[in-house]
């Protein structure tokens, strides 16, 4: 079975699995609190109106809901396959474990890329109810909601691939989610020390931190060095990738 | 003969499907009283009914002159109990959890080992349950419904799942129980010949009604008088349900 | 008796490993924090529990209100996915009273979690501001401060997690509270009340007596509502049955 055809056969496997439903309560449920404090946008100094507005928001998704996202897919994805040994059934078929494993992370790839346009798509609508609601345009160009989205979301894949190497590593589901939703906890720790580039969960909430520095006078501005930034974050995704794969499916052989 | 569980048309109604249809049971002391009906006939429900597992609703009944909901502690204190599919804690070794039940009872320490021998588990205690097989889970759930030999037992199929040396096995223990231990049996079965094997009384119950109740002679003769082939009881069953699905709608 | 075998079910479900390494866990926060920017903390002119917890506070609560949610969801999933709760409804056992035992079950640990993580609030305050007076009073008062307010939330989670058979339903929704929580600020009116709210309030972050005493009594007063409405819960689900 080719890579391609394996990525079909995992998309098949979503069916009736209420994913879509686990994605998209998050992101109706950030929106809500904004129709309630909308004003607070116009207090804030140092940033107009309709940046503060999407920041917040925005900030809201990527520090905690977005990879708690990735957390609750990567223990959906692998406990679809054990609770009923549907993982013991395929690896006894003619196909490659790696490339099983790695088409399901392209699952998850896609289901993030699919929350993310939600996130987006969710906006436009939020922010013209409150351009009406305050008399005031609080809308942000397409172009740059969308630049930012594309910016996070490649930011998220080191993140992404830690948590598919928790989930394939840890069997207990309950301690492979109490593990991921731990780690979200001190990102925003780690944003404001020099180490940040080492921690993988930290890279969507460093991105939107550097638009708020150019968006916010008064805030600190963050810069995203490439050295040393891209190597190190590059060689830790493919080194969960590589320890996911390896462990892929071993329980199952035993 | 004094009755130890009588029903009173006892009724069990989910918003439009009647699950138990006004039926009045009638089981005697130290018998052992066989439950038979199809899949989904209300065997369960009315077994979960005198359990306080669900509430009926209309009718009553009373399990050694107490009845539901004004004693249910008294009722669940003398009934052991062995319900649907095993219940148990995968976590916990298959002695641990007798041992929960032990204590929650008020039994001996000895009792655990008792149940564990006489089910055959004593070499299997210290494994989790989760690592059981279905038959050992199921001996388990019996373990623990025998613990302090009550004086009446439910057994909602106890032989499911089991290998044909199992069932025997299993059958012998239920058929000694009331020499054994004094008490009363309800064991509920979908095959006759099973319940032909154990039981001193049948009652036969369809879609939520109680076709037949009675001991095994009067069953063939009331087989006899109504012109069904006597010689095998399964096809008197199976004929009897069968009419009565007819008689409902046509439907099977 | 109760509590005794409620502990029993306790084990192999990895419930003592996942309180214990989630408390570790949060103590790593203040020293790290502390020892990556000590200039930003030392010459601050407040105590030292102040500082610790204003830097760290916020997180601390997370983990804690994180670690109720798992263990909410341990507890029952032990007793779900066996069917182990329909053998003790056959048993002459009070339900309420199991309920309350694995609540004081969640409790006893999630005070184990608050005083570790107090003693290493104790340890950074010794190693950073070695002057400092009144530590001991001032951390326990916090500890108590901090565990009161976490009663609440372990008694909503454990309500939530008796209503659903299913333990993911379970976790997404004490996941997404948690998460609700993190976005509203601890002084809205009504909102920053809500038992998963509460444990944010810190107890230097209080403005005056009157505050500290309004919120203990709301606090107080959340815990009566939530044990009655599991009473009445049981009930109800006596009578659906």
């Amino acid at each position: 079975m080719t890579y391609i055809q394996l990525v079909k056969t995992e998309l098949t496997k979503l069916r009736r699995s209420h994913i879509f439903w686990i994605l998209l309560a998050p992101v109706i449920l950030l929106w809500i609190p904004c129709f309630f404090n909308a004003d607070i946008h116009f207090e804030t100094a140092g940033i107009s109106p309709e940046n503060s507005f999407f920041i917040q928001s925005y900030l809201g998704f990527t520090w905690f809901m977005f990879p708690a996202s990735f957390v609750i897919c990567t223990v959906l994805l692998t406990q679809s396959e054990r609770t009923n040994k549907g993982l013991q059934k395929m690896l006894s078929l003619p196909v490659n474990p790696q490339l099983f494993c790695l088409a399901k992370f392209t699952i998850l790839l896609l289901l993030a890329a699919f929350q993310l346009l939600l996130m987006a798509a969710v906006y436009f609508p939020a922010a013209m109810i409150v351009s009406h609601m305050q008399g005031y345009s609080m809308v942000l160009p397409v172009s740059l909601i969308l630049k930012e989205s594309c910016l996070l979301y490649l930011s998220a894949i080191p993140m992404a691939a830690l948590y598919w190497m928790l989930a394939v590593c840890i069997h207990t589901p309950v301690f492979s989610i109490g593990a991921g939703l731990a780690s979200i906890v001190p990102s925003i720790l780690l944003i404001n020390t020099k180490v940040w580039f080492a921690y993988p969960v930290s890279y969507p909430i460093y991105t939107l931190m550097i638009l708020r520095g150019t968006m916010e006078n008064s805030f600190r501005s963050f810069v995203m060095d490439p050295i040393p930034w891209i190597p190190v974050s590059i060689s830790m995704t493919l080194v969960f990738l590589a320890v996911s794969c390896m462990g892929f499916g071993r329980y199952e052989r035993r | 003969m004094n009755t130890i569980i009588e029903t009173h048309n006892l009724t069990k109604r989910y918003k439009d499907f009647t699950a138990v249809n006004k039926i009045n049971l009638h089981i005697q002391k130290g018998r052992i009283y066989g439950f038979l009906g199809p899949n989904g006939a209300g065997k369960s429900t009315t077994m979960k009914m005198f359990l306080g597992l669900t509430a009926p609703t209309s009718g009553s009944f009373s399990i050694n002159g107490k009845t539901y909901p004004k004693n249910r502690k008294e009722i669940l204190q003398e009934t052991g109990s062995f319900i649907e599919s095993p219940a148990y804690y995968g976590n916990l070794t298959g002695e641990e959890n007798l041992q929960i039940i032990q204590q929650i009872l008020k039994l001996p320490k000895s009792s655990v080992k008792e149940v564990l021998e006489l089910t055959g588990l004593y070499e299997h205690r210290r494994r989790p349950v989760s690592k059981y097989s279905l038959g050992m889970k199921q001996r388990l759930g019996l373990a623990g419904a025998l613990m302090g030999h009550p004086p009446v037992l439910i057994l909602d199929e106890p032989t499911n799942g089991l290998d044909p040396a199992g069932i025997h096995e299993i059958r012998t223990l239920i058929r000694s129980l009331p020499k054994k231990y004094d008490c009363t049996v309800l064991v509920s079965s979908h095959l006759l010949s099973e319940i032909e094997l154990m039981a001193d009384d049948i009652g036969i119950l369809n879609h939520g009604r109680l076709l037949f109740e009675g001991t095994l002679t009067e069953l063939k003769t009331h087989a006899h008088e109504l012109g069904y082939p006597s010689e095998n009881l399964e096809e008197v069953f199976l004929s009897m349900i069968e009419e009565d699905n007819v008689k409902r709608g046509g439907r099977i | 008796m109760i509590l005794a075998l409620e502990m029993k079910k306790l084990k192999r479900t990895g419930f003592l490993p996942a309180i214990f390494l989630g408390s570790l866990f949060a103590c790593t926060f203040p020293p790290a924090n502390t020892a990556l920017r000590p200039e930003l903390f030392v010459q601050q002119k407040l105590p030292a529990t102040e500082i610790l917890l204003n830097a760290n506070g916020q997180m601390l609560s997370m983990v804690n209100l994180l670690l109720t949610v798992l263990g909410a969801c341990i507890l029952y999933h032990a007793e779900f996915s066996g069917s182990g709760i329909k053998k003790m409804n056959t048993l002459p056992v009070n339900q309420n009273l199991l309920f309350f035992h694995k609540t004081l079950l969640l409790l006893l640990g999630l005070a184990a979690a608050v005083i570790l993580e107090s003693c290493c609030l104790g340890f950074c305050a010794v190693h950073w501001f070695p002057s400092e007076e009144k530590l001991l009073l001032h951390l326990a008062q916090h500890t108590g401060y901090t565990f009161f307010l976490l009663v609440p939330a372990a008694l909503l989670m454990m309500l939530i997690a008796l209503s659903f058979e299913n333990m993911w339903v379970t976790l997404g929704i004490g996941v997404i509270c948690v998460f609700v929580s993190t976005m509203i600020p601890t002084d809205t009116s009504i909102l920053g009340y809500f038992p998963f709210v509460l444990p944010f309030r810190l107890l230097f972050g209080v403005q005056d007596d009157e505050a500290l005493i309004l919120s203990l009594c709301i606090c107080l007063a959340e815990i009566w509502v939530l044990m009655f409405i599991e009473i009445l819960l049981q009930k109800l689900r006596r009578k659906l049955s």
